[in-house]
């Protein structure tokens, strides 16, 4: 008897788990501007308050640290770290979670995309 | 009559570093000059400042405010009364908020054009000690649109402008919206904070 009918029956067995639950992380790209959002973030001063790898002088310890930024699962405890997720907290944390400590800083749509990219470029 | 002979061995080895070295000078501060008189530096606030100078900008502002405050400014007071977070936080939200937002609080939309950008202040108790804000408070900082506040405030203020930076984690956003600050731009007096 050789390995190879054996194995079929479980080999089989884990296609169709797979394919009952596709894997579980969000596709995190962004068409935007990488290098422009990290303009803005330099601009708008995030890293006063973020600890961000890659720029100088973030160092802040009033929110998180934004390192991996791409592999969070959670952003503010509350949205899930998707584009869709990300967008509508940078737009409006104010909105997600009142009172919190980070401000609306009143960027555009466009600027949101921009420093959306930025961010999933930090692996 | 015996020609004179050139230095040998080490003086001469020793001589032409010395000559290398001072004509090296020569043209760095030649440099230096013509990159002044023919403004060849680009001074926009619009660009962002390469990643060098931003290091050294903020590394010499830094250390410099690190090493100077502890011996220029007075010492803090052991603790900070309710009344001087109070009247720090109506200071605060006259003179700050604009460039530094608060808590929860956006800056005015046209601190994005400052450069260097002023931060949020968020945790800057944990950055600096009450006596280094002071210092920062009262003397600015050069070449940024941090004022020197002390030419204008009186220590007391100061120290009131200390008392709620050393608070500002534990204060809500809406303290700092409760009213447009004196002399803004939403300040409806319009001779709010001009004969001080």
């Amino acid at each position: 008897m050789s390995a190879i009918p054996r194995l079929a029956a479980p080999a089989a067995a884990a296609a169709a788990l797979a394919a009952c639950y596709p894997t579980p992380h969000p596709v995190r790209t962004v068409a935007g501007d990488a290098a422009h959002g990290r303009t803005v973030v330099v601009r708008e001063a995030c890293g006063s308050c973020h600890a961000i790898p890659g720029l100088v002088n973030a160092d802040g310890r009033g929110g998180p640290p934004l390192d991996h930024f791409a592999q969070r699962t959670v952003i503010a405890g509350v949205l899930p770290n998707t584009p869709a997720g990300l967008s509508r907290w940078l737009s409006h944390p104010q909105a997600v979670v009142p009172g919190n400590a980070m401000p609306d800083m009143g960027l555009t749509p466009r600027q949101v995309q921009d420093v959306s990219a930025y961010l999933y470029s930090l692996k | 009559m015996k020609a004179p002979s050139a230095p040998s061995g080490w003086r001469a080895v020793g001589l032409a570093f010395v000559a290398g070295g001072a004509a090296a000078g020569v043209v760095a501060a030649c440099g230096g000059v013509a990159l002044v008189e023919f403004g060849l530096y680009d001074t926009t606030a619009r660009t962002p400042h390469s990643a060098f100078m931003e290091w050294a900008a903020h590394t010499t502002y830094k250390r410099f405010t690190r090493r100077t405050a502890d011996v220029q400014a007075p010492p803090a007071p052991p603790v900070f009364t309710g009344a001087q977070v109070q009247a720090g936080l109506q200071q605060y939200r006259r003179d700050c908020v604009a460039c530094h937002g608060g808590p929860g609080v956006g800056r005015a939309t046209w601190a994005q054009g400052v450069n260097p950008p002023p931060p949020y202040l968020l945790d800057v108790s944990r950055r600096y000690s009450a006596r280094q804000l002071y210092f920062i408070l009262d003397r600015g900082i050069k070449m940024s649109a941090m004022p020197a506040w002390g030419e204008t405030r009186s220590p007391a203020e100061l120290w009131n402008y200390v008392a709620v930076l050393e608070n500002l984690p534990k204060l809500q956003p809406s303290q700092f919206t409760a009213q447009p600050p004196m002399g803004s731009v939403d300040d409806p007096s319009p001779t709010a904070d001009l004969h001080r």
